[in-house]
């Protein structure tokens, strides 16, 4: 099995993991951990995307870079508004959140 | 390279992820997050791809992982509630990842077996289009990728703003 199907399979193996933790956990923190998880996936999915026989392409290594940047910004804002919930309502559980709504 | 290497570093991969999500106690999580940011950013360096490796370490087993910690530090003083093991919300979650796991695998697989793949070099020489000029480079290839990507920062920066706007969220 070459090195890209390697990737790939640990991609999509990354992303489903992520994607279930994000599903079934009851803490947005844990939520935020497994969307952490979700982009470690696309990331390597990008990355393993553009792998040739000499190395990485400049494009999917440019692309990568980009998605790290934004990727990692998006979770600083979520992580901002998981401090604001939890003032607001007291508690991280969203579905607690759900119920105290107004 | 011999294949051993990525396949070891996949699985210790996927194996920190695992353990990230399974910990009950967020401090033990945010340590298996931190390792599994470090083997992907090792993955990338394997690869040659240093500038984006050392970027990944940077960020992600770094900066991120210090934010979670001033974050857990703030609020994480309630242990995280279980729930019950096989509630049906958790099934449907289990159900719906195993099952897009599956289907990737087997678009996966398919693709490998086609005999024509559709490959960037390829493409960029059919089109004629230079590929010593990122900006172009980006334009004609991924014309609609750049375009979704600004409506997506313009849609979050007025998101952020109404957020923090005195008319908005209030506390």
């Amino acid at each position: 099995m070459i090195d890209q199907q390697i990737l790939q399979i640990t991609a999509a193996a990354l992303f489903f993991l992520g994607l279930a933790g994000i599903a079934v956990t009851r803490n947005l923190v844990k939520a935020i951990m497994s969307f952490q998880i979700v982009l470690f996936g696309v990331n390597l999915a990008l990355f393993s995307s553009g792998l040739g026989h000499n190395g990485p392409s400049l494009f999917s290594t440019t692309l990568l870079v980009l998605s790290i940047s934004i990727g990692a910004s998006i979770e600083a804002l979520a992580l901002s508004l998981v401090v604001l919930v939890y003032r607001h309502y007291g508690t991280l559980n969203p579905w607690e959140v759900r119920r105290l709504r107004h | 390279m011999t294949p051993e290497l990525p396949a070891l570093l996949a699985v210790l991969l996927v194996g920190t992820a695992l353990a990230a999500l399974l910990f009950e106690r967020l401090v033990y999580s945010l340590i298996a997050l931190f390792y599994s940011g470090l083997l992907l950013g090792a993955v990338f360096l394997l690869y040659g791809a240093s500038y984006a490796g050392l970027f990944q370490i940077i960020t992600f087993a770094g900066a991120v992982s210090v934010m979670f910690m001033v974050i857990l530090m703030l609020v994480g003083r309630e242990p995280t509630p279980s729930g019950p093991s096989f509630s049906p919300e958790r099934l449907i979650g289990y159900g719906l990842a195993i099952g897009g796991f599956v289907v990737v695998l087997v678009i996966l697989s398919q693709f490998a077996l086609l005999p024509i793949r559709i490959d960037e070099a390829g493409v960029t020489q059919s089109l004629g289009i230079p590929t010593d000029d990122p900006l172009m480079f980006l334009w004609s290839l991924r014309s609609w990728d750049l375009m979704f990507l600004l409506i997506l920062i313009s849609a979050a920066i007025a998101g952020i703003v109404n957020l923090f706007s005195k008319e908005g969220f209030t506390e």
